[in-house]
């Protein structure tokens, strides 16, 4: 007998009945339970064979945080991450699979560079200017209960506030400093002369607010009240008010993307006030 | 039992008994014949071990089955007194059988037909005419009827319609005339598929057997005996490589969900065994055993827990959690052209609770040379179990027999 012949008909009968069939390959041994992912710099997982399917989207383009997954090779994942605004890591869960198992795998994708500030341009054709606004600046009713007439006095700009406001649509108050960083930049808003805008360095934060400024200087104005008498008092304030709409236009060096804000100015200022009963005041 | 498996039980038996009886029976007187045959009849009747409930009544029948009955018709040859063998082994005598067994069931047993080789020789002389003998049988049985969901569910003990066959006996031995033979005796058979199939519960007999056997060509022979060749102790060498396939069950943490895996795993081995040779008729050693078993350990790295038989997937196992290398301690009976080797172990090397246990191990080798043989065993563990069959081929180095 051919003792070649008996240790190849044992090889083939052990081949033969090898139950391959049962058996599948990981496709993912090893595979670590999260990834790290820079900003502007592909990542890529590599598995054990090409048995699996994309369980995730491909595209993602969230305000604050845009990445892609593709299949970049039978055997690879590779993820961009072009921008994270994020302060903290964003987490994502990717998942893969084949007939016979998911995996995840969480994407921790850190965060990237923050969009800086290129122009501001203000809609100077249809900004808003009033010069002769008036408004409630206080009064009371002031009694006499003396038997002689007595002297009042009131401070007209007590409650006068130079106020100078930015304001959004549809951003809320933490988009700023996670779009722009900490600290946010400044625009140069304008400043009024003589009625008209003028851009000469005054600036104010990027970000929705409103401020103000006390334009009390101690005037005061006295006045009389007859014996037994109540005079009601009235001061009004005379206003001038500015609006104009702006674009704020900003840029990430790190992704290429470019972004616009819109936004408005308002400054309002009281420069005068009406007393009435004008007759009452004491020169 | 795989169609296989049985082309191989078949060559060794064809191969072995012609091959090496040519080789050895040629000796100088070309004036006698070389053999000498003999044609036997035997019938054994027996009780069925009750091994399982289907045999203590939970079959279709409602009965129990504990009877059972074989008609053997055999044909052996004795090597001449005067040749190697006749020299060295003037008893022994080797052939092929025939039988057909009934447990008078047909409908759920059969009633298989088995095919074997066997040796007979003299344990002891008792008288003139009367001797104590063994026998042992070995070969496939044909033509059981195997386990259905739909249409045999209660045989939940036979997985597949040809098993192995193995009996073993002991029988007083009456020489009526030099040509005629009287035996009665007692004997152990065992039907099993290897674990290739499930179910493989066993089916095991005890019983007496009774037989008369004619002897062609004795008196030619004047009744002196030949001298034995002399014997030196010495040390031989066997390497064995063989493999077999295997069924295996995966049994998670709630047992009532284990399932039968679908196809068959493979099993692929190697023992390299030194024996002292004590006698003609006695060797023992240690072996060193490795293999391999596509089949071990996989409960550890299942893919989809839960799923159906037919959808469970694995994880193919780190090769240190299938692989195992023991020591076993080993005993060979050794006569003409066969060899029973028993051996009981375990293994050192080895990961995983499926490979981390004793073994047992029961092999026939049948020689083809002086040095090559075929090895036909089978690897128990707790002594009863089926673990796989270990069916391949072996080489003996410095055999100064």
């Amino acid at each position: 007998m051919n003792k070649g012949r008996f240790y190849l008909f044992a090889c083939w009968l052990l081949l033969t009945a090898c139950n391959s069939g049962i058996f599948i390959e990981e496709f993912a041994p090893g595979m670590p339970a999260e990834v790290t992912v820079q900003c502007g710099k592909p990542t890529v997982i590599h598995f054990a064979n090409d048995d699996w399917e994309l369980r995730s989207g491909t595209r993602y383009d969230y305000d604050l945080v845009k990445f892609t997954i593709e299949r970049t090779a039978p055997t690879e994942l590779t993820i961009l991450a072009t921008e994270c605004l994020y302060d903290e890591p964003y987490d994502f869960q990717l998942e893969v699979e084949n007939a016979y198992v998911t995996k995840s795998i969480n994407l921790r994708i850190e965060p990237g560079a923050k969009y800086q500030v290129d122009s501001v341009a203000y809609d100077w054709g249809n900004d808003y200017y009033e010069s002769d606004k008036i408004m409630p600046g206080g009064g009371a009713n002031y009694t006499n209960q003396g038997r002689e007439p007595a002297v009042f006095g009131i401070y007209p700009f007590h409650s006068a506030e130079l106020i100078e406001q930015l304001s959004f649509s549809d951003t809320s108050l933490d988009y700023f400093p996670l779009v722009f960083g900490n600290p946010l930049p400044q625009i140069v808003v304008p400043e009024l002369v003589d009625g008209e805008p003028v851009l000469r360095g005054h600036s104010m934060t990027l970000l929705p607010s409103t401020f103000t400024r006390s334009l009390d200087d101690g005037t005061i104005v006295r006045f009389k009240v007859e014996a037994g008498e109540t005079l009601p008092v009235k001061v009004w304030l005379y206003c001038e008010e500015y609006h104009v709409s702006f674009t704020v236009y900003a840029s990430n060096t790190q992704s290429g993307s470019k972004r616009t804000i819109s936004g408005e100015y308002r400054y309002r200022r009281p420069y005068d006030y009406l007393f009435i009963p004008q007759n009452a005041i004491i020169p | 039992m795989r169609p296989l498996y049985i082309i191989y039980i078949a060559l060794a038996t064809l191969l072995s008994v012609g091959n090496l009886a040519t080789l050895r029976a040629a000796e100088p007187d070309s004036t006698r014949q070389k053999l000498i045959h003999r044609v036997g009849i035997d019938l054994f009747p027996g009780y069925v071990l009750p091994t399982h409930d289907f045999f203590e009544g939970t079959n279709r029948q409602g009965e129990p089955i504990n009877t059972t009955m074989s008609a053997h018709l055999k044909w052996a040859f004795q090597f001449a007194p005067d040749s190697y063998f006749g020299r060295n082994y003037p008893h022994a005598s080797q052939g092929i059988g025939l039988a057909y067994n009934s447990f008078f069931n047909q409908q759920e047993i059969g009633s298989p037909v088995a095919l074997y080789v066997f040796q007979t020789s003299r344990i002891a002389s008792l008288s003139e005419r009367l001797s104590l003998d063994y026998e042992w049988n070995f070969g496939a049985s044909f033509g059981w009827k195997p386990y259905d969901e739909f249409t045999n569910d209660y045989n939940n003990i036979v997985g597949s319609k040809t098993n192995a066959y193995i009996n073993l006996g002991l029988m007083l031995n009456y020489r009526l005339t030099p040509d005629w033979s009287l035996t009665l005796g007692a004997g152990f058979t065992h039907f099993s598929n290897g674990n290739t199939s499930y179910p493989n519960a066993g089916v095991n007999t005890v019983g007496g057997r009774i037989g008369v056997v004619r002897t062609f060509g004795a008196g030619q022979w004047t009744p002196r005996r030949y001298a034995p060749d002399p014997f030196t102790r010495h040390i031989s060498y066997d390497l064995v490589l063989y493999g077999a396939v295997r069924k295996r069950a995966y049994i998670p943490s709630d047992p009532s969900l284990g399932v039968l895996l679908p196809g068959h795993f493979g099993v692929l081995g190697l023992n390299f065994n030194p024996m002292y040779n004590v006698s003609r008729y006695f060797r023992a050693g240690l072996s060193l055993d490795a293999q391999y078993d596509e089949s071990a350990n996989l409960s550890g790295h299942v893919v989809n827990p839960g799923a159906s038989a037919e959808e469970l997937k694995f994880y193919r196992p780190p090769f240190r959690e299938q692989f195992a290398v023991g020591l076993s301690v080993r005993a060979e009976i050794v006569m003409p052209i066969f060899a029973i080797n028993i051996g009981v172990g375990r293994n050192i090397i080895c990961k995983g609770k499926d490979t981390d246990h004793f073994y047992q191990i029961l092999a026939l080798k049948t020689h083809l040379t002086k040095g090559l043989f075929l090895h036909v065993g089978y690897q128990l563990y707790k002594f009863k179990d089926p673990n796989n069959l270990m069916l391949g081929i072996g080489y003996r180095f410095h055999s100064k027999r």
